[in-house]
């Protein structure tokens, strides 16, 4: 197992808008999502996820609706809203550009600067 | 009840879910959390634990939700103002007692900065009150006396040119009295330039505002009224729009002088009236006649104007608000009085043959119409026979007598009487002499003295039209430079 991973800042509602795109999910599911995704690396439990969500909700970017778990339990299961959908694309085309800008300076060689 | 519907409808959009939907949703993922840890191989109570370590308490939930949503402060506001109400609602008398107090607080200093706003931070009900300023020279010796900013007119449009000044207003205060009345009044008045209207942006009442075109050739004679004016001295009629206040005695006493030469073009008036400024102020003494006149006629509320004389020419006037009531009628000043020598009639009248040829033919040469008499009666026999008037009686001295108790009241003419001129022989050189002087006087000296006594040199005839004394009695005086051709 590797090591966990520490969020930065508002990484966190993205990956609970990628996890929700993918298909409706109620609030165990997306950390169970996003764990799976992360390949266990991520730990995400303490009290920040449901403010995410909450936040999510709010803006209109998640769209929250009750209904039957698997077990059959009653949960609330969350799905992307149109502005979700354009949300995740703007901010995951603006992170892989700064993340592949960061790495790609951290990279470097010292003879190559 | 469409009031409560519409309050819970924007609860509903301030706080879209309720406490117990929150807290629901929360059980559900705490427990499939615990039955994940339960399926994991932990005891249902350790599952427990563990998963409200990671999650956090149900109980808890809403309030991170309303955290999340931005309600913190709504709640802790909330918060206290159910403690407020509650600790009133525990100490009766002392909720009232804090009423009354808040209640009384507030209305008195309601009152109060209500008058001071009134009174002191905003008196002016003007257009952008607070960009208008008052510039005063203020000595740093005495702080407490102030010095009015005063402008020549030149002055005041170079300020207006300045970029931070959006416009400039100038007025002058002014007593004036408003005559015209059974009696007089005392009132203060204001001088204004013609932007006054648009500078305060003040709507009238009744009628029109200061317009720039009540400042064309040299300003009009328009009176805004303020509201307690209007209401004491008309009484608040609404007809009063187009009537005359007299002022300072007013109408003006109009001094018009009117050439017949070139027209000169209206683009002019302004060049003709820029000779009556003074080109700058540090040049050493006060300014070039023109100048020096125009100070005069505005020091007395005057004022000049040029218009197009018809058909062809050009008028100017200085008007003169006379200042004091006229205690007696002034005879009103006619053109005609002042006659050519081909009009004036002159009366010789002396025992001497001598001395009476001698000033006919003096007068004569000069184009006047002489009348020789040698005696009184046959002078007012020979006056009596001449239609016109007679302008001026030449006599002897030792006839003075007679003039004033005979001759005079016989001609009849108490109001307007003709002047006399009174001679004396002298024994010793056969030359007349004037009677006051007691100088020998030749032809010229005393052609002179004839046109000085018929007003008829120009000095003189300006003078007697316009008498320096009595210059703010005269009612209207009209003088045209065709009058007095010589």
């Amino acid at each position: 197992m590797k090591k966990p991973v520490e969020l930065p800042q508002g990484a966190l509602e993205m990956l609970v808008l990628k996890a929700v795109s993918l298909g409706p999910l109620h609030g165990y599911g997306i950390l169970l999502r996003i764990q799976q995704i992360s390949g266990e690396r991520l730990e995400i439990l303490q009290g920040s996820f449901y403010t995410a969500v909450y936040r999510l909700e709010r803006r209109g970017w998640i769209k929250g609706k009750w209904g039957e778990s698997e077990n059959n339990r009653r949960a609330r299961f969350y799905s992307l809203t149109a502005a979700g959908t354009r949300q995740l694309k703007a901010e995951s085309a603006k992170w892989i550009d700064m993340a592949a800008v960061v790495a790609g300076i951290l990279d470097k060689k010292a003879n190559e600067i | 009840m469409s009031f409560l519907t519409a309050i819970r409808k924007l609860w509903h959009s301030v706080a879209p879910r309720t406490h117990s939907d929150v807290e629901e949703e929360f059980r559900s993922t705490l427990d499939a959390y615990e039955e994940d840890l339960v399926r994991q191989g932990l005891s249902e109570a350790e599952a427990r634990r563990k998963a409200r370590i990671g999650l956090g308490r149900p109980s808890a939930q809403n309030e991170i939700y309303r955290d999340a949503i931005g309600l913190r402060l709504f709640d802790e506001l909330g918060g206290d103002v159910r403690y407020g109400l509650r600790a009133l609602r525990r100490n009766p008398g002392f909720a009232v007692v804090a009423m009354l107090s808040l209640a009384l607080g507030i209305g008195a200093t309601t009152a109060m900065f209500s008058l001071i706003y009134a009174v002191q931070l905003h008196p002016f009900p003007y257009d952008g009150a607070d960009r208008i300023m008052n510039p005063l020279f203020i000595n740093q010796q005495h702080p407490d006396e102030f010095q009015w900013f005063t402008l020549s007119k030149a002055e005041c449009d170079d300020l207006s040119l300045a970029a931070p000044v959006d416009s400039v207003l100038g007025f002058n205060n002014s007593h004036l009295e408003i005559t015209g009345g059974a009696l007089p009044e005392d009132i203060w008045g204001v001088y204004l330039t013609e932007n006054a209207g648009t500078f305060f942006g003040v709507r009238p009442l009744l009628g029109r505002n200061l317009e720039s075109s009540d400042a064309d050739n040299g300003g009009q004679s328009v009176v805004v009224l303020n509201y307690r004016f209007w209401q004491s001295y008309f009484g608040g009629d609404p007809h009063v729009i187009g009537r005359t206040l007299e002022m300072d005695h007013a109408p003006y006493a109009v001094l018009r002088v009117t050439d017949t030469g070139p027209d000169l073009s209206t683009h002019s008036w302004p060049e003709l009236v820029k000779l009556w400024e003074k080109e700058d102020s540090r040049l050493e003494g006060n300014g070039h006649a023109f100048w020096v006149v125009r100070r005069e006629v505005e020091r007395n509320n005057g004022f000049v104007r040029c218009s197009r004389a018809a058909p062809r020419g050009t008028v100017m006037e200085i008007f003169l608000p006379s200042c004091r009531p006229v205690e007696e009628p002034m005879p009103r000043l006619q053109p005609q009085l002042i006659k050519t020598p081909e009009e004036t009639t002159i009366l010789v009248l002396s025992s001497d043959w001598v001395g009476r040829e001698v000033a006919a033919e003096f007068l004569r040469a000069e184009k006047y119409q002489v009348l020789e008499a040698s005696s009184p009666e046959e002078g007012i026999a020979k006056a009596k026979g001449q239609s016109g008037r007679i302008d001026l009686i030449f006599a002897d001295e030792w006839m003075q007598g007679w003039m004033e108790k005979v001759v005079l009241p016989r001609l009849g003419r108490r109001r307007n009487p003709p002047a006399v001129l009174y001679t004396h022989w002298s024994s010793q050189r056969p030359m007349l002499h004037l009677a006051r002087l007691k100088i020998p006087y030749l032809r010229h000296e005393l052609v002179s003295r004839v046109r000085e006594m018929l007003g008829q040199t120009r000095e003189e005839r300006l003078l007697s039209a316009f008498p320096l004394k009595n210059l703010m009695k005269v009612d209207k005086v009209q003088m045209c430079e065709e009058a007095h051709k010589q």
